[in-house]
């Protein structure tokens, strides 16, 4: 057997934008083992449910990550819109379905520019951030926000956007799937991009499932599960496939990502079309009791959402369930047989995001 | 359209087996989480085919043990190593167990409920805030007719 070495990774690495640390137990240059450790940005933000009102509490939950914020703070009062057991009305459905596949294409769009960072190619980087722009200006003139945006509330929401908003916005997208199709011909097609990603970290299917993987991870391996078809918001009025990849390695899971984004523009052009004239909430009165359970699908995946109300305005327990959380399983399992040159790479794309790991 | 969603009460001795079937099944495990009551924890474990999402609510008193159910899914290893650590959870076999080290935090379980938290709790019934509502609508109720008065007076006044 050959001499073990312990590699520490992390808090602090050029790859990572944010603190997680892996110690690498290493063979020569072959990775043995890792160990995971967490906590440098937990805030204990589950428990500040039971000490604050549970309409202050969906602006704590949204500043659980700055990427999927829209996401968290829809999954939290859909779960309480259970408890409640009211109907949202139908333009507030769509209007949540436009602003999630608009958090997607965003984080979608950032996590390509990560990528193409981490294997040096700065040029596609800089190419793909200057989209991502384009979409927080979007953000930023339909909810006043670009990373935060507070646009829900129990009931529904509390924007409105107007309808030659919406259609710039569908044509801002026209131009933006034209300047991304040139992308994708780089990320999917360039041979020096395949040569660091083809065949490298994969995950069988059967893997993927018991290990407890999700969103782009999971469908990277070719199992097809998407949470949209449950049809939560207006989903359920929306025509879409799921995207797959049968690679199971690094390159199929940028390709599913890649794929995606398109398929939000798609999502978003529809609801365009669809979306119904009328209220956008309803009003909601007096306290919680009971509980429910929301699953949503973020662009790292499937969260799941649990909410426990007690009759009082405090909550007795919200639990976020976050796909980093349960996609760091899969992640140890790719690194363990990997090369150290390829750890960086493995772990940027299972898409990690601490902030919400932790929470 | 909304997801069948079930969830059932489960002895802590039988969950091994209902994990064994669930896998059996081809359930996927999604999540497993602790949350605090008066005789100690419920835990929540939720299995999920694609419109079924299934949980199992284990009640649990605080000294009491459970078993792991990482020998079935492995994914289980890092939910119990979260619950260990921040809930203080004693869970016995476990297959992976990072011994209070996943969480780099000082705090020891911090999400634990302490004693004196559970007795300074206000928790109140219905009827008591009914009754408290009924108080407020009264103070305001005299407030309003104190104003009223005093604006009446002064009328007179001048």
């Amino acid at each position: 057997m050959a001499n073990r070495t312990i590699i520490p990774f992390g808090p602090q690495h050029p790859v990572l934008p944010e603190p997680i640390h892996l110690d690498l137990v290493l063979e020569d240059e072959k990775v043995v083992d890792a160990i995971p450790k967490i906590g440098y940005v937990h805030r204990g933000l589950e428990q500040l449910a039971e000490k604050r009102d549970f309409n202050d509490y969906l602006y704590v939950i949204e500043r659980t990550c700055g990427i999927c914020s829209f996401m968290h703070g829809m999954g939290y009062v859909e779960a309480m819109e259970r408890i409640f057991d009211t109907e949202i009305p139908d333009r507030a459905k769509y209007l949540r379905t436009i602003w999630a596949e608009m958090s997607r294409v965003h984080s979608h769009l950032l996590w390509l520019g990560l990528l193409a960072d981490a294997f040096g190619f700065e040029a596609l980087f800089y190419q793909t951030w200057r989209l991502r722009e384009q979409i927080l200006d979007m953000f930023e003139e339909s909810t006043g926000g670009r990373v935060i945006f507070s646009v829900n509330k129990i009931g529904g929401v509390l924007k409105d956007m107007p309808k030659e908003m919406l259609q710039k916005f569908v044509r801002n997208f026209d131009g933006m799937e034209k300047e991304l199709k040139k992308l994708t011909n780089v990320f999917l097609n360039d041979y020096t991009v395949q040569s660091r990603l083809k065949g490298v970290g994969m995950l069988s299917p059967q893997d993927a499932v018991y290990l407890g993987a999700a969103g782009p991870m999971m469908r990277a391996s070719g199992i097809k599960i998407d949470t949209r078809t449950l049809g939560y918001a207006a989903y359920s009025d929306i025509d879409f496939d799921i995207i797959t990849s049968k690679e199971c390695d690094c390159y199929a899971r940028c390709d599913v990502r890649i794929q995606e984004i398109f398929q939000s523009f798609h999502i978003i052009r529809q609801a365009v079309n669809k979306i119904p004239d009328g209220e956008i909430s309803v009003a909601v009165k007096g306290n919680p009791n009971g509980e429910a359970f929301m699953r949503v699908e973020q662009p790292r995946g499937e969260a799941i959402y649990y909410c426990r109300a007690n009759g009082t305005k405090f909550l007795d327990r919200v639990r976020v369930r976050t796909p980093t959380f349960t996609n760091l399983m899969p992640l140890l399992h790719t690194l363990k047989g990997c090369e150290l040159a390829d750890v960086p790479l493995l772990i940027l794309t299972i898409d990690p995001c601490i902030s919400c790991t932790e929470r | 359209m909304r997801e069948n969603y079930e969830l059932i009460d489960l002895s802590p001795d039988l969950l091994p087996l209902k994990a064994v079937k669930a896998k059996s099944e081809g359930a996927r495990l999604v999540q497993i989480c602790a949350v605090n009551t008066d005789y100690g924890y419920d835990l929540l474990y939720s299995f999920a085919q694609m419109y079924h999402f299934l949980t199992y609510k284990v009640p649990l008193k605080q000294d009491e043990e459970i078993v792991s159910i990482s020998d079935i899914y492995q994914s289980a290893s890092l939910y119990e190593n979260e619950m260990r650590e921040l809930f203080g959870v004693q869970i016995r076999h476990m297959k992976l167990n990072y011994k209070d080290k996943l969480y780099t935090i000082e705090a020891v379980t911090p999400f634990k409920k302490k004693e004196e938290e559970k007795k300074a709790a206000p928790k109140f019934t219905p009827e008591q805030i009914e009754e408290m509502k009924k108080a407020a609508a009264a103070k305001k109720a005299a407030a309003a007719k104190a104003a009223e008065e005093k604006a009446k007076e002064d009328k007179d006044n001048g």
